[in-house]
């Protein structure tokens, strides 16, 4: 999935920019969507492939921050390279702080927007590979028992089998058990995997 | 006998010569001496009576019941006696007879049974007989007082003759006090009058506005404190003058003056004006004084001076002209930042349209269709581009200049005072080289304003990388061959391209990394506006110079 070809999407109301970009990226290999207005990309969307986001910021109706917002509230975490004729400090800013990857100025260099989308794709990648592997950490553990996931919260945080034993009111050798149960659906090999998949799971310190 | 009776007899001359003697006394009698003569002839009578006391009283004028001893004499003393006495509780009969007009000569113990409360009142004071008679005002008969004799140690008899010479000496005092009553509230009504008087005089002299009662023609003839220094005159040089020839030296009073018209329409007339002579800005008020039959008899004429008023609305104005100045910078920044936009599309087009076809046809088998159809694009865009730096050179054309008389030096001393706070200012040292005497001119300040603080501002950015010390920036204004004014701005920067001095003047020619390239393009038009040149030079001490030249209308050289 995340080795499939990247898509990048460009978002500008003026037609000749969005036609020069789309013949730019073309040149360099990329498949483009282009899109005349916020509404008309969130509408078509961006598909399950790696990419990024060409966004120009001054657009009528919805401007390009508003979209980084929406995209935001649906969860969508595509990178977004914002492009202005004629930005300000306020807007940058907000841009960053809302995690934009770039802000280019126009008119930029091809070379600046060619490697941003670059860079984008790359982080996009990324942070597929890393939704996929959450995926695939929380259906793991969602087959275990509720017990056996106290006991993988207890394990983790540090706790020996005795101390979980004790604070059950069960003998250790039920909780061995547990543990080569978790140990097991979790598919991990050693103690140490068991930890990083907590971590990545992020329920670790929400024991005790 | 013969001896006794011829005594009797000269005493009895003795006294009615003592009586026609005070009566003729009292006849200019100044009335502060009143009290002391009546005090005196009580005396004197007594002495020659052989009586023990006198005692004048008189009514209260807040309350007539009660009786004021006003003048006693009672060498011999006895029990204290009230200053202030109810007349109808303790002398009821008495007081009736006086009423009636009547004279009471009487022996307390002969005293008839209705004086059973007088007759009292007498013991306790140990009175054994008394002589009273009515004092009364003019012929109303309006009873305001008494006048008693009276003997302590024997009672007496009071012989017709007596009473007849004491009554006229009651008349005599009776028509003194009468007097110096009326001279009293004759004094009290003066110092009333002259207390609202003074009043008024205060009132009219501790305002700082000159107030002046001018007649019919136009003279003073009444003024305040505030005219005498106003004026520089004394009060009498001020009197009976003519208004218009004090305050403006001429012969007739002008056709708008406030006190003409007031006179003219009978009501309240006022002007602003500016006196040359004086170097202040008056409110002339005039208000018309009128009779019953509403003839206009004198004019009240008031002259405010209003010069701070005036001065802080001058300034008000030139505040508000900096705001609208200050504004206009804003709006051209906001213009300029909408011309970017539009400008900077039709640039990135053309650039990454530029690159896509280079790309093109770098590979294989370029697709020659699709390089012809971007070179299009790239023709189109430019002309976008074109159409845009035309657009905005109309937009500079537009308005007309409003004209006003200018001082250049002056103009460029408010831009400095202006710019004070800028903080490209701060480190650096502006050296001003103004020519005295130059011409004024003509155009529009805030334009005028706007093209220097452009220089200045250039020139500042200029010398940001130039060592601290040496940050100097020359304003110079002179004269050039009578027809023209030359304004120079000199840095000590990284100085310019000669070759390229025409292209500076050009719209988004810039230097600066975030320079809109509008600053001397706009310059530029505002001077050639104004009928002047804008040029660039390199300076032999390093640096730019940039001078603009603004004509000197012919005729009007100072």
């Amino acid at each position: 999935m995340t080795d499939e070809n990247p898509i990048v999407y460009v978002v500008d109301d003026d037609p000749s920019v969005r036609k020069a970009l789309e013949r730019l990226l073309r040149s360099d290999g990329y498949e483009t969507k282009t899109f005349a207005s916020a509404l008309e990309f969130l509408d078509d969307g961006p598909s399950h492939v790696p990419g990024c986001l060409v966004l120009d910021i001054k657009m009528p109706k919805l401007n390009g921050l508003a979209l980084q917002e929406r995209l935001s509230e649906k969860e969508i975490f595509i990178p977004i390279i914002f492009i202005t004729a004629y930005g300000t400090v306020p807007e940058s800013v907000k841009a960053f702080k809302a995690g934009a990857m770039d802000f280019l100025e126009k008119p930029f260099k091809e070379h600046e927007l060619l490697e941003a989308v670059s860079r984008g794709i790359k982080k996009h990648r990324i942070l597929m590979k890393q939704k996929k592997r959450m995926k695939i950490l929380l259906g793991r553990f969602n087959t275990m028992t509720p017990r056996e996931r106290e006991v993988f919260k207890l394990v983790v945080s540090g706790m020996l089998n005795k101390q979980i034993a004790y604070k059950f009111g069960i003998t250790e050798k039920t909780i061995k058990v547990h543990r080569a149960q978790v140990m097991q659906k979790m598919k991990a090999e050693s103690f140490a995997d068991l930890v990083r998949f907590a971590e990545k799971l992020q329920i670790r310190s929400s024991t005790i | 006998m013969n001896n006794s009776a011829e005594e009797q007899l000269r005493r009895r001359l003795k006294f009615e010569r003592l009586v026609s003697e005070i009566s003729a006394s009292f006849i200019n009698l100044p009335t502060e001496r009143i009290d002391e003569v009546i005090l005196d002839t009580q005396r004197r009578v007594c002495e020659l009576q052989g009586l023990d006391f006198s005692a004048l009283w008189q009514l209260s004028l807040e309350d007539p019941r009660f009786l004021y001893q006003t003048h006693v004499y009672r060498p011999s003393g006895g029990p204290p006696l009230t200053e202030q006495m109810e007349a109808e509780s303790n002398f009821p009969w008495v007081l009736e007879q006086l009423k009636s007009g009547r004279i009471v000569a009487i022996s307390t113990e002969a005293a008839p049974k209705e004086a059973a409360r007088d007759q009292e009142v007498w013991r306790h004071y140990g009175v054994k007989s008394s002589l009273t008679f009515p004092l009364s005002a003019g012929g109303d008969d309006l009873l305001f007082g008494a006048l008693t004799f009276g003997t302590m140690r024997e009672e007496r008899v009071w012989p017709e003759p007596l009473v007849k010479q004491l009554e006229l000496l009651a008349q005599v005092f009776a028509n003194a006090i009468v007097r110096k009553r009326a001279d009293y509230e004759l004094k009290e009504m003066a110092e009333t009058v002259r207390k609202s008087a003074d009043e008024w005089r205060t009132t009219f002299d501790s305002t700082p506005d000159i107030i002046m009662i001018l007649d019919g023609d136009l003279k003073i003839r009444r003024h305040n404190a505030a005219a005498i220094p106003f004026f520089g005159r004394s009060s009498s040089e001020i009197l009976g003058q003519h208004c218009h020839d004090l305050m403006h030296e001429k012969k007739e009073a002008a056709l708008h003056c406030p006190a003409r018209r007031s006179f003219q329409s009978g009501n309240h007339q006022e002007e602003e004006i500016y006196d040359t002579k004086r170097h202040a800005w008056y409110l002339i008020l005039s208000d018309p004084i009128l009779d019953e039959k509403g003839k206009v008899t004198r004019i009240v004429h008031r002259i405010k001076d209003i010069s701070k008023r005036m001065e802080a609305e001058a300034e008000a104005r030139k505040q508000w002209e900096h705001l609208a100045h200050v504004t206009r910078m804003g709006i051209m920044g906001e213009l300029t930042a909408s011309l970017a936009h539009e400008i900077n599309q039709p640039l990135t087009a053309i650039q990454s349209n530029a690159e896509a076809a280079m790309r093109f046809l770098g590979a294989g088998e370029p697709d020659l269709d699709e390089v012809r159809q971007i070179l299009a694009d790239i023709t189109r865009d430019n002309a976008r581009a074109g159409s845009i730096i035309l657009k905005i050179r109309a937009l500079l054309k537009k308005e007309p200049i409003p004209v006003t008389v200018l001082d250049i030096n002056e103009l460029i001393g408010d831009v400095l005072s202006l710019l004070r706070a800028d903080s490209l200012l701060q480190e650096l040292v502006i050296v001003t080289e103004f020519s005295s005497g130059l011409p004024p001119l003509f155009g529009d300040r805030v334009q005028l304003q706007q093209v220097i603080i452009n220089l200045i501002l250039n020139g500042a950015v200029a010398m940001k990388q130039t060592p601290a010390v040496r940050r100097r920036l020359v304003i110079k204004t002179e004269i050039q061959q009578e027809s023209a004014i030359k304004v120079s701005v000199a840095d000590l920067g990284t100085g310019i391209d000669e070759q390229n001095s025409e292209v500076l003047f050009e719209p988004f020619y810039t230097t600066k990394p975030h320079g809109m390239g509008m600053g001397l393009a706009i310059s530029q038009t505002i001077i050639r506006e104004h009928g002047g040149t804008i040029c660039a030079s390199n300076h032999p001490d390093g640096g730019a110079v940039f001078a603009f030249t603004l004509p000197v209308r012919q005729g009007d050289t100072a």
